[in-house]
């Protein structure tokens, strides 16, 4: 996604180029992600689409150090001048307690149930930021009170599970934002929670001055929420650009069964809706050619045998695939 | 049509363990007076958000959990007067689609013998050969491949798992089946699938379907009716088109409002126009109206006097100020 | 509507059984221990090949002599002058026989008694535990010597008596997997199918909760041999002519300063039988851990 600006411009805040993520199993390796390159520029709210066995989760976690023993992460990812891949354990971790946050999926499992709320917070404090007792824990209130917690200090006394799950979720978000990151991950933020609820943390996510990266399936939190958006499918980027271009006139044929598959107020009702047939592949069917072509409707030969490497159309949108249209 | 199932007034509530030895018991009301009908092959959805009773609703009507009050009529007779035979028999007519696919299924069991277990119990004089052919035909019916009939359930993806659990509870050819998020654990893509095969199977087989889930935009595509559900009572309920067109009950609307949209521009300004506050612990309703806490609309009377339900021709509503409200 | 295919056509699928079984196959400690198990095993039933000498034959000339391989006597001869070897695999035979026994009586005991205690729940559950907390209470010792008084000392005896014990932890376990088995979902759908209760817990019930059955079980086989083999040891169990390993070393313990050779054989073996046993038992439970799908 290079801007066609011939000026100087900002350094990206995050680029990754040719990232590759695998997994030992018992039957052989088996690649989660391939080939991945993207740019996240400071202020950005990028969006990272994709459903299950599409790698975005393992993406991230490979990012910041947390893959699962058998995993494997090789290529480069540089954030603010240093190679996340190369640097050691201990230097990672001080990385993505101070300048890199992530907040993970559910809120149940992410928080330890036997802890309270302060303990939780206020370890953060004291472990990064080197804080006593008394001024970690003012912080955290203060931070509570933040993200939009009302009463803080009578919320810090309790446990994870006597908060409602929003509740939860705005810990896991004050938590993260404690020591003052620069770039915050959300891996599906508001998936786990009411519909009504959604809107008040995607509003409180809206107004913090970070640059912000959230992994998503939900097509609504991309359009009111991100400006930039990557689509990936069986560990692959097939498609990224501008949100609203994405939506308006998606180019790859993936990205276009997405958009049709969801029901919308508009479309008469009990019509069948529009599916893309079969399911996402297996991480561990690799074949040749393009990934979704055993269930894209356009599809040719030249699919079947060859694998599209992304390309740039329109001067901001990149996609990977033969016949997207210039 | 005649009414296939009636509930009235129907009430359900667990007791939960109590805080201390001298306290009383608390009891949590997951269901507090639900009334409707629900006419062979029709599909009323039913739509909320956590803590409001769906998923006890599904389980009551199942006979998962007994009634604390109220009536359930299954073809004019009352379930609490059937013996238990009589309510077993009542499994050829009356059946359940879960949520999470996988654990549906019995671990152990091939999915030829999940799908033939309904045969098996309620019809064993058909014979081997004959049930193996009702299975086949069954699977062919879920668009499953027959030869796959001796796999166990861990070996199929989550949407071929959903497959085989409506397979099962379909084989019978039942008047009602009840689905209990059926779609909500499943990916974007798999979902229009799942959806698509649950209105053509209603198609061709005549079947009443109960269909709840949260996902109002789902529930609209395959419903004739809508009722809505919130901290365990009914607050409105109509022809699914005209609930959409003209919402009447506040809670009704604020849902609507919180769709995801894929357009930038709705979806930004639909942002933070959720509801303020959290959903109330169903261990204290608030008096009067349960929605008043956290409704704009609300005046004195709707903290003193809970609001019934006014029918107005096919579509009812409880809230006081329905009429007033622009 | 496609043509129906014949079952017999369709590929078999991939059962949790035997993903297990590959799983415990690549577990060499519990691989070498069923190697152990099954030369004790196999050398218990093929004693009359092994060695020319019966249970009973007494050596005059060669009382508790030490092992001597030229004349057939590996293990030596005890104070009796009977060959030790084959004295020492005949109580393999008892003491596994006696472990399997017992432990399969446990089993289908405990499975059923458990299983429909824990589907049943309610008033039923209940008082069917407090029947096992009763019978748990009871002082197994003093059972078991009543036992012996009242019919005499008999084989079968020890069977029964060591069943009618081990039976009632495994009930435990098997309640307590039931309980939980109850709530999970394919088993509502069984309900909700209409399949009667009974039928439930042998369709739906024990095929699931049979992994932890059988790691229990394969770790109730060395206890009951080592309760057997306390029981002879105080001249419970087992009695002269017989042979089983608590005798052996009961016999073995008097005489450790002269032969020690006597107490020695019988107690390898024992113990070669219960860690074999231990290490797969423990191979089981690992193979059989669902981590992964």
């Amino acid at each position: 996604m290079r801007s066609t600006r011939a000026t100087a411009e900002p350094a990206p805040l995050l680029e990754v180029a040719d990232l590759r993520v695998d997994f030992a199993t018992p039957d052989g390796p088996v690649a989660a992600v391939r080939d991945v390159a993207f740019q996240v520029m400071p202020g950005d709210r990028l969006g990272v689409l994709g459903e299950s066995g599409s790698g975005k989760s393992q993406l991230f976690l490979a990012l910041l150090g947390l893959l699962a023993p058998n995993g494997r992460a090789i290529g480069r990812a540089r954030f603010a001048g240093q190679d996340l891949l190369a640097l050691p354990a201990a230097a990672l971790r001080r990385l993505c307690g101070d300048r890199i946050a992530m907040v993970f999926q559910d809120p149940m499992t992410a928080l330890n149930p036997y802890l309270r709320i302060a303990t939780q917070l206020t370890e953060v404090l004291t472990l990064h930021r080197g804080l006593d007792g008394v001024s970690a824990r003012r912080a955290a209130a203060a931070m509570l009170a933040r993200v939009g917690i009302a009463e803080p200090e009578r919320r810090l006394a309790l446990y994870p599970h006597e908060l409602s799950g929003g509740m939860r979720q705005r810990v896991l978000i004050a938590m993260a934002l404690l020591c003052e990151p620069e770039l915050l991950i959300a891996d599906e933020p508001t998936t786990a929670l009411d519909v009504t609820v959604q809107g008040q943390i995607l509003a409180l996510l809206q107004d913090l001055p970070l640059t912000q990266v959230v992994i998503t399936h939900d097509f609504g939190v991309l359009a009111g929420f991100c400006n930039r958006a990557l689509v990936m499918y069986a560990g692959r980027v097939v498609e990224s650009g501008p949100v609203r271009t994405l939506l308006a006139r998606p180019r790859h044929p993936y990205t276009a069964g997405l958009l049709r598959a969801i029901p919308r107020l508009d479309q008469p009702a009990r019509r069948p809706l529009a599916t893309i047939p079969g399911q996402p592949p297996e991480p561990a069917e690799a074949g040749v050619g393009c990934a979704f072509a055993p269930r894209c409707p356009i599809a040719v030969a030249r699919c079947r045998v060859e694998r599209p490497a992304p390309r740039t159309v329109d001067g901001e949108v990149t996609v990977a695939c033969h016949l997207a249209a210039s | 049509m005649s009414a296939l199932l009636e509930v009235s007034d129907l009430a359900v509530a667990y007791a939960l363990p109590t805080d201390g030895v001298w306290r009383a018991p608390r009891r949590l009301q997951a269901l507090d007076g639900v009334s409707f009908a629900l006419a062979s092959g029709e599909t009323l959805g039913v739509v909320g958000e956590s803590g409001c009773g769906k998923s006890t609703l599904a389980r009551a009507i199942l006979g998962l959990v007994p009634p604390a009050r109220g009536r359930i009529s299954w073809l004019g007779r009352d379930l609490a007067t059937l013996g238990s035979p009589e309510r077993r028999a009542l499994g050829r007519d009356l059946q359940i689609v879960f949520q999470d696919p996988l654990a549906s299924l019995d671990p152990r069991m091939t999915a030829g013998q999940i799908i033939a277990e309904p045969l098996v119990t309620h019809a064993p004089a058909l014979g081997r050969a004959a049930i193996a052919e009702r299975v086949a035909h069954a699977m062919a019916r879920v668009g499953l491949d027959a030869r796959q009939l001796n796999r166990y359930p861990h070996e199929f993806s989550g949407g071929q798992c959903q497959r085989i659990a409506i397979a099962r509870a379909t084989v019978l050819e039942p008047k009602l089946v009840v689905c209990d998020e059926p779609v909500s654990a499943l990916d974007v893509s798999i979902q229009a699938q799942i959806v698509n095969l649950l209105v053509d199977m209603q198609d061709a087989l005549g079947l009443a379907l109960l269909f709840i889930s949260h996902n109002l935009a789902i529930v609209r595509h395959v419903s004739h009716r809508i009722a809505v559900l919130y901290l365990g009572r009914l607050v409105e309920i109509g022809p699914a088109a005209a609930l959409f067109e003209a919402p009447r009950h506040p809670y009704t609307r604020a849902l609507i409002a919180a769709l995801p949209v894929a357009d930038p521009e709705r979806a930004g300004r639909a942002m933070g126009r959720g509801l303020d506050g959290e959903p109330p612990s169903p261990l204290a309703p608030p008096s009067g109206c349960a929605f008043r806490s956290r409704c704009a609309q609300a005046v004195a009377r709707c903290v003193s006097e809970r609001p019934t339900l006014e029918p107005d021709g096919a579509h009812a509503v409880a809230c006081h100020r329905w009429r007033e409200i622009p | 509507m496609s043509a129906l295919a014949l079952p017999e056509a369709a590929p078999r699928g991939r059962s949790l059984w035997r993903d297990a079984g590959r799983r415990f196959a690549g577990n060499r400690a519990a691989m070498a221990s069923v190697g152990v198990l099954a030369v004790i095993a196999l050398s218990a039933l093929a004693v009359p090949w092994l060695s020319p000498y019966s249970r009973d034959a007494i050596f005059w000339d060669l009382m508790a002599a030490p092992p001597d391989l030229a004349a057939w006597h590996p293990f030596g001869t005890d104070t009796n002058g009977r060959d030790l070897f084959v004295r020492t695999l005949h109580g393999a035979r008892i003491s596994l026989m006696v472990g399997t026994v017992a432990t399969l009586v446990s089993l289908v005991i405990g499975v059923t008694y458990g299983a429909v205690a824990g589907y049943l729940g309610g008033k039923v559950d209940a008082l069917m535990m407090r029947l096992v907390d009763i019978l748990y209470a009871l002082p197994f010792l003093f059972f078991v010597i009543l036992l012996m008084v009242v019919f005499g000392r008999s084989i079968l005896l020890i069977f029964i008596a060591l069943g009618a014990v081990e039976w009632l932890d495994m009930a435990r376990i098997v309640r307590g997997q039931a309980l939980s088995l109850k709530r999970r979902e394919f088993v509502e759908a069984a309900r909700v199918l209409g399949v009667p209760s009974l039928v439930i817990v042998r369709r739906h019930i024990v095929p699931n909760l049979l992994g932890p059955v059988v790691v229990y079980a394969t770790l109730t086989v060395p206890r009951v041999i080592l309760f057997e083999s306390f029981l002879s040891f105080l001249g419970l169990g087992v009695q002269e002519p017989m042979a089983s390993w608590g005798v052996l070393i009961s016999e073995g313990a008097r005489s450790i300063d002269t032969a020690p050779w006597l107490l020695l054989f019988p107690g390898a073996c024992l113990a070669a039988t219960l860690l074999a046993l231990n290490f797969i038992g423990d191979g089981i439970r690992d193979a059989l851990d669902p981590r992964d799908r």
